[in-house]
């Protein structure tokens, strides 16, 4: 599987996602954004903080990628999560997957993500 | 040995990182009982709190040698 895996400070805009694959066997892209609510609770935000222990968090992500492998084969992701300020609207996370077929990318994706939240050590703070 | 606070950890702390002298491998106790005395506010974060050893989280056994980078990872919240 092909691992992309980028922190940026920068904003996370279509030309960092991916363009429609050209692979002969993907027949699905699942793409994903998560971003800063304005509102968090009854609490209007500007923006939050995000910062990484990076070297870290790129060993955790592979090793989550290697086990969900196993389960749901995909053909490539990639990843991009936005560190420093990042405004309300704003992506702070971007998670791209090809695979063969929709379902195992759906799959991927959502134990990907809930992984993500539970041992990244990436943090928001306000 | 490195020890690195991040996120609460660090705004506790009032730093980012702190070299901790020893010259003998030390278990997790040790490891915090040597924080806290430096930096008694963290005591609050302890119980939420996991460490990591060279970018691997811990076991529960684990001995922190000399030349570790420990890590002291507050609850994450990424994505």
């Amino acid at each position: 599987m092909q691992i992309e895996i980028i922190f940026t400070q920068e904003p996370i805009t279509r030309p960092q996602a991916w363009p429609i694959p050209h692979g002969a066997e993907t027949g699905s892209l699942v793409e994903f954004y998560g971003i800063v609510r304005e509102i968090e609770g009854t609490e209007k935000i500007p923006s939050l903080h995000y910062e990484a222990y990076a070297s870290m968090a790129e060993k955790v992500i592979r090793e989550k990628i290697a086990l969900i492998e196993t389960k749901y084969p995909c053909q490539a992701v990639r990843i991009v999560h936005r560190l420093g300020i990042i405004p309300k609207g704003e992506s702070a996370i971007y998670v791209g997957l090809q695979s063969k077929h929709r379902r195992e990318g759906f799959l991927f994706l959502q134990e990907f993500m809930d992984e993500f939240k539970k041992d990244v050590p990436i943090w928001k703070l306000k | 040995m490195k020890v690195l606070f991040f996120a609460q950890a660090r705004q506790t702390a009032g730093c980012p990182e702190y070299t901790l002298r020893t010259d003998r491998p030390l278990t997790q106790a040790e490891l915090w009982a040597s924080l806290l005395t430096t930096f008694p506010n963290l005591a609050s974060l302890q119980k939420s709190t996991r460490l990591a050893r060279n970018a691997s989280y811990l076991d529960d056994s684990e001995l922190l040698q000399p030349g570790d980078e420990i890590a002291v990872i507050p609850p994450v919240s990424g994505g």
